[in-house]
């Protein structure tokens, strides 16, 4: 489980007052997206703001991760004329993307992406969105209801992985680079920024452990891998779970996707990939309208055991970053958090 | 690779079609503009892979190559309509072009089959990632034992590659056995589902047997020929999935703990065990 680790390419701090200056000033000169509220809807997401007094400095987290600005929900792989595959276009992202405001556990999230599009076959249209964007992390310090950063090893406060971070230290914030791209923007604003300031991590650290409802992350591992799980759980998730896939759609961590060609009749034709979800009904049907993954407890288990054994063992990192937003989303009260905790209570008596 | 960018796909020209049943054909492919095409070095693919093949406006579908990579200048697939990609592809003609992204996929690992008697069971258009295997070992004849194939398709009408199933008949130990469901008219030769067949090859369960076929053909060919003798390690078989992507990302194909279109298709029967599927 996380350890705190001191080292960083650079400390400093900076006064709330800079801060609000450094962000209206990088709105201005690039393209800067901020948790903000929505013209029409009161949910706090990532948007582009041209001005820091757009930017929500008092949310917990956004509804929609911020993976969509590197994995769209609906993107264009390329676009064609149907006659010639020699008329494939690709236009790859190359203007440069700050954020401000990513939670640790999104920034996790972004990691494990990361280490998933980089793996062969590399993904150039995630690497290369990704290769432009550099991020301004915040660290959390209350933890939410729903979220368990600290039984995943993915917050409140990160260790590494970022490339700037802020920790709230009343009037200053603590300022860690941790990055060479952290590093490139720290310099080149660096007249807003102060001398270090010590916060302590690890007391934040212990304080949101108490505080959360949590769960050892090695015996759920260990569970599930050696199908120890009472089926009846997993019977009761089916049951109640109706397949909207919202809460896969909102993960940060999750990225199926499904591919379809659009041909428009003003010839702008686009092969598009659109987010998909493991619980949609479709999902695994073949030709001949055969699923080899049924039932439907099938299907539920997957998004358990890809997240909590399989990414384990490939990434090193879990694959649910422990954000919270599954739980709150579910049409059928189907509850992540508690469901986890009932896998690693489940055969703790026999 | 054929491509060289993960997701786009590669111009090829259809060289010829042939119509192998009123719902199959044999595309041969080669690469545009590329004079006889540069997959003529070996290694580019082996029996056992499969490439996304892309009909841009339609979409893709992944489909096996059923040529041997020891034919050179081109590569074959061999696609039944089933739907979007596939039913429009029925309708192209040679000269016309379409998009290949590829090879994906594990292989047959056919040199761990190197001295040993080898069967090859096929159901329906089965039969195509198959016969990339098959045409491999018969090239290369010496280096195996003896070579039985298994063939069953729904009738008469559904067989494909009939020419060469009797070409492969010729070649020294090589026996050919062909089976249709129910009997038909004018037809003289056996009847019932291949399972009938697995008598034939009851004294080669020593050797490795490649299985391919629709779910329910693999279901009950595994069954038979575990109680014949076979061992899980042996047994051969590619398992189909859905599949948008063919690079371990989309997710469709995933199960237990694989991709099957980087970790498979092609799996031992003792690997499919440990994955829990049921086939
Ligand atoms: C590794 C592999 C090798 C294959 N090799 C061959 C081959 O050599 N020859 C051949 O004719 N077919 C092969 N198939 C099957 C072929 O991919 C499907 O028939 C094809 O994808 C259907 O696509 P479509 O656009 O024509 O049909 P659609 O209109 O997309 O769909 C028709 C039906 O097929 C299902 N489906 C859609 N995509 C897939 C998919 N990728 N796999 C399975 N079902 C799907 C749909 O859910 C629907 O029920 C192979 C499949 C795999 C996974
Ligand atoms: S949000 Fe709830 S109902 Fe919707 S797919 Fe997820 S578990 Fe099922
Ligand atoms: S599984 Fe749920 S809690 Fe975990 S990262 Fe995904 S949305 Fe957040
Ligand atoms: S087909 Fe996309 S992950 Fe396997």
């Amino acid at each position: 489980m996380p350890v705190i680790s001191k080292i960083q390419i650079k400390n400093a701090s900076i006064t709330k007052t800079n801060l609000f200056k450094l962000l209206d000033l990088i709105s201005q000169e690039k393209f800067l997206i901020a948790p903000a509220e929505g013209p029409d809807l009161e949910d706090i997401n990532f948007l582009p703001v041209t001005g820091a007094e757009q930017i929500c400095f008092d949310y917990e987290n956004t509804l929609v991760p911020p993976k969509e600005y590197f994995f769209g929900q609906s993107e264009c792989m390329f676009s064609f004329s149907p006659r010639s595959n020699e008329s494939i276009t690709v236009t790859d992202q190359s203007e440069e993307l700050v954020f401000f405001g990513v939670r640790p556990c999104d920034v996790k999230a972004i990691e494990l992406l990361d280490k998933f599009y980089e793996r062969s076959f590399v993904d150039d249209y995630y690497l290369s969105k990704r290769a432009c964007s550099v991020i301004i992390s915040v660290a959390c310090s209350q933890l939410n209801e729903e979220c368990f950063c600290t039984s995943v090893g993915s917050g409140p406060v990160l260790t590494e992985g970022f490339d700037i971070q802020l920790i709230d230290a009343g009037n200053d914030f603590a300022v860690q680079v941790g990055s060479e791209k952290g590093l490139q923007l720290y310099e080149q604003y660096q007249d807003f920024f102060g001398a270090p300031i010590d916060v302590d991590a690890e007391k934040e650290f212990e304080k949101a452990k108490a505080s959360e409802p949590g769960f050892d992350l090695q015996r759920v591992y260990d569970r599930l891998k050696s199908n120890k799980v009472d089926d009846r759980l997993w019977a009761d998730i089916a049951r109640r779970c109706q397949s909207c896939g919202l809460c896969l759609l909102l993960c940060p961590t999750c990225s199926c996707y499904t591919v379809i060609d659009r041909v428009t009749p003003n010839g702008r034709n686009l092969r598009m990939r659109e987010w998909d979800c493991c619980y949609f009904e479709g999902f695994t049907r073949m030709a001949g309208g055969q699923n080899p993954v049924k039932p439907k407890e099938e299907m539920i288990k997957r998004k358990y055991y890809h997240k909590l054994v399989q990414q384990i063992d490939e990434f090193g990192m879990s694959g649910c970053t422990g954000c919270g937003r599954c739980n709150t989303v579910c049409v059928g009260n189907v509850n992540w958090l508690e469901n986890i905790r009932k896998i690693e209570g489940s055969g703790r008596d026999v | 690779m054929f491509n060289s960018r993960t997701y786009i796909p590669r111009a090829t020209i259809i060289q010829d079609i042939e119509d192998l049943t009123y719902d199959t054909r044999l595309f041969r492919l080669k690469f545009k503009g590329l004079g006889d095409c540069d997959n003529s070095s070996e290694s580019d693919y082996e029996p056992g892979q499969f490439v996304q093949v892309s009909v841009l406006g339609m979409g893709e579908a992944p489909i096996s190559i059923c040529s041997s990579p020891k034919d050179k200048g081109f590569f074959e697939l061999c696609v039944r309509n089933t739907g979007g990609v596939t039913g429009a592809m029925q309708k192209l003609e040679k000269g016309d072009e379409i998009g290949v992204r590829g090879p994906y996929g594990n292989n047959f690992a056919i040199e761990k089959a190197t001295g040993r008697d080898c069967a090859f069971i096929a159901g329906g258009i089965g039969l195509a990632p198959l016969r990339s295997v098959i045409k491999y070992v018969t090239a290369k004849r010496a280096d195996y034992g003896k070579l039985a194939i298994l063939y069953g398709a729904r009738t008469k009408e559904d067989i494909v590659f009939a020419d060469e199933l009797s070409q492969w008949a010729q070649i020294e130990s090589v026996e050919v056995h062909l089976t249709i469901d129910e009997p038909q008219e004018a037809w003289t030769g056996r009847t019932g589902v291949v399972t009938t067949l697995i008598g034939e090859i009851s004294d080669m369960s020593e050797g490795k047997c490649f299985v391919c076929g629709p779910p329910i053909m693999i279901h009950f060919t595994i069954k038979e020929l575990l109680d014949a003798g076979w061992t899980e390690e042996n047994i051969i078989m590619t398992l189909e999935r859905h599949m948008k992507c063919g690079v371990g990302k989309c997710g469709h194909c995933y199960i237990g703990d694989k991709y099957v279109c980087t970790d498979g298709p092609v799996f031992t029967y003792s690997q499919i065990n440990a994955l829990e599927v049921e086939v």
